[in-house]
């Protein structure tokens, strides 16, 4: 009698709330990479600025996305991601200063060493969990670093300046910012579609169930290590096309692309945004990225003049105007709260505003 | 060929020797019940035979193969199924996604990275087919999470089941389920039994007596006696250690006469 209304497929995904699959898990990411697709027309031509910026987020909502595979799915907090981002930005300008520019070549090369140092990173730490975890991700991610500052030949502390983009078989495609905004914002629609497609995968399941009880896998026959290692390699790759992108826009490659700051940003953005819902990557990009640019902004350019200081200096206006300056400089010291608000009214990130819904 | 042979086993916390020179088989086809009073040492024996503990003496062999030194999830690629005492479920799945994702381990690569597995209808078939022997039918698409506690015990007992095991060792599969409900898992494990050989822990008397061909009787880590259920109904060192105990013995004996 039951067996007509129940249908293991339909059962197979998590229930959530209201039943059915979740509405926001649908339109939040349709949402997102619309209102970036328009942005240039609502710009106008020649508004770089904003481009480069909006260029930017979505170059770190690719980096925290890739990290989300190993932070959000597999429960591990890589305090090294962002040694991907820097790799992936030397070997295009460590390529390009021996005069090899081709993305075609670059590409698979960014692919295979981000790859071999995830190898490398993930063999020593996925053993490991907890702070040790942390702390192991964290030394590999300075060694990428100090690796890259003594690199005297390919600038060192200062960083490198690139002879220019890559070509794209042999064309200057990338050279015009919007063809290169469009470049990147197509890059991330891929990856999040291959990561969704992986995260609903077998192995994706796998590393779901790692997530839940890691001796539950061990006793159905997981090796729960290898599982783990595997999404590590894959995350690793992906961030490295991440640091292609990002040597792309700036045309330029610096050791301070891969600090241990960077890798708490990338954190922080999976915070805001939601873990293990790889939209919240994207949301949380746009949010972080945007403080950034907004909280300076706010404080020096609007705030500031409201109240000016009296005849003679000094008083209120005076002081006012210290704050302010403090703040714009040191935007980061709103974030603290912004994390608070977050943690304590949506809990699970951004995402779970705009619906309550499972896991993807 | 014996399913799973356990001998000389030992293991000490500190002081206290929590299994203390254990040898037990298990045969196929049958069900050996491990019975004894709390802290008697049963769960540490259970946990020695997946890996999870590593036993100062002694070894472990499935099927004649020693696997003392062997990982868990080795262990459990051979053949060795388990359940926990405290239930050990991934609670953010589904009933059905728990029974699948157990089957996926031994059904093909879980190295498949682009097919969508909630659309792997042979697996959701199998997984619902399980899912509805244990009686959790009606339950199949909720949240673990959501489960009471004799639900979460049934599916434990489902999830051993679909990790279609060689032996399959059962840590107090009945604790916690209601009294109407042991009737039909006691014939479900006396079902499985003839596919897959059992080694039963439990302190229900009248499941173990109905169910074992043999039973071991371990009390502070040592096995004070092995033998058929009558002859461990009449065995008078382990109606003493059980008099002393709770009595439970000469209840159901009692109530079997
Ligand atoms: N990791 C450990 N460290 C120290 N002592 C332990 C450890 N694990 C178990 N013990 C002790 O070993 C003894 C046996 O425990 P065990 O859980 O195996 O008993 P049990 O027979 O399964 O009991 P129950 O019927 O209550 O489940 C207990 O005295 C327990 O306190
Ligand atoms: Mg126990």
């Amino acid at each position: 009698m039951a067996d007509t209304t129940l249908d293991p497929a339909t059962m197979a995904a998590p229930q959530r709330a209201g039943g059915g699959p979740s509405m926001a898990a649908i339109v939040s990411p349709l949402l997102f990479f619309a209102l970036f697709a328009g942005l240039p027309f609502l710009l106008g031509s020649g508004d770089t600025f904003v481009l480069t910026i909006a260029s930017r987020i979505l170059i770190m909502a690719l980096a925290a996305m890739s990290l989300d595979l190993i932070l959000g799915y597999g429960a591990m907090v890589s305090f090294g991601h962002a040694a991907f981002i820097g790799i992936g930005a030397y070997v295009i300008g460590i390529a390009s200063e021996h005069g090899m520019e081709e993305i075609a070549i670059t590409l698979p090369m960014t692919l295979a060493i981000c790859g071999a140092f995830a190898l490398l990173m993930g063999a020593v730490s996925v053993r490991t969990s907890g702070i040790q975890f942390i702390m192991i991700t964290l030394a590999i991610g300075q060694m990428a670093y100090f690796g890259a500052t003594s690199l005297a030949r390919y600038g060192g502390d200062d960083g490198l300046t690139l002879w220019g983009r890559s070509l794209v078989f042999d064309t200057r495609l990338l050279g015009d910012t919007t063809t290169l905004y469009y470049v990147i914002l197509a890059t991330l629609a891929v990856c999040y579609v291959l990561l969704s497609v992986i995260v609903a995968s077998r192995f994706g399941r796998v590393l779901r169930g790692i997530n839940e009880s890691e001796k539950r896998m061990e006793a159905l026959g997981y090796p729960v290590d290898r599982f783990r290692l595997t999404a590590f390699v894959i995350a690793g790759a992906i961030c490295g096309v991440a640091g292609i992108l990002l040597a792309n826009l700036t045309e330029f490659v610096s050791p301070a692309y891969m600090t241990w700051d960077r890798s708490a940003d990338l954190i922080i953005i999976l915070v805001i945004g939601g873990l293990g819902r790889l939209h919240g990557a994207l949301w949380g990009a746009l949010v972080l990225l945007g403080l950034e640019e907004a909280i300076p902004w706010l404080f020096s350019d609007i705030l500031a003049p409201l109240v000016s200081p009296v005849e003679g200096g000094g008083g209120f206006g005076a002081w006012w105007q210290h704050v302010c300056a403090v703040i714009a400089e040191n935007w980061r010291v709103i974030l603290g709260p912004i994390l608070v608000l977050v943690a304590l009214y949506a809990r699970g990130g951004l995402v779970t505003l705009l619906g309550r819904e499972g896991r993807a | 060929m014996s399913a799973l042979v356990v001998d000389g086993l030992k293991k000490r916390y500190g002081g206290l020797t929590v299994t203390d020179d254990v040898s037990i088989t298990v045969e196929e086809g049958e069900i050996h019940a491990v019975i004894g009073p709390n802290g008697a040492g049963k769960t540490t024996l259970v946990k020695q035979i997946c890996g999870d503990v590593a036993p100062d003496e002694g070894s472990v062999s499935l099927y004649g193969r020693d696997v003392t030194h062997y990982s868990v999830h080795r262990r459990a690629q051979m053949g060795l199924g388990r359940t926990f005492q405290i239930t050990c479920l991934l609670e953010g799945f589904t009933v059905l996604e728990n029974v699948a994702t157990a089957l996926q381990a031994k059904r093909g690569s879980s190295f498949r990275f682009f097919r969508p597995v909630a659309t792997e209808r042979a697996l959701n078939d199998a997984a619902f087919a399980l899912i509805a022997r244990v009686g959790l039918a009606e339950r199949a698409g909720e949240r673990v999470a959501n489960l009471s506690h004799g639900e979460h015990r049934k599916l434990e007992l489902a999830v051993a089941l679909a990790t279609e095991p060689k032996v399959l060792l059962l840590d107090e599969p009945l604790a916690g389920t209601g009294p109407e409900e042991v009737e039909p898992l006691i014939v479900l494990l006396g079902e499985a039994r003839k596919s897959v050989p059992i080694l039963l822990i439990d302190h229900d008397m009248h499941a173990v007596f109905s169910l074992a061909h043999r039973v071991t009787v371990l009390v502070n880590g040592r096995v004070i006696a092995t033998g058929s259920p009558a002859e461990i109904r009449t065995n008078p060192a382990v109606l003493e250690a059980y008099l002393g105990e709770e009595g439970e013995l000469a209840h159901t004996e009692a109530a079997g006469a």
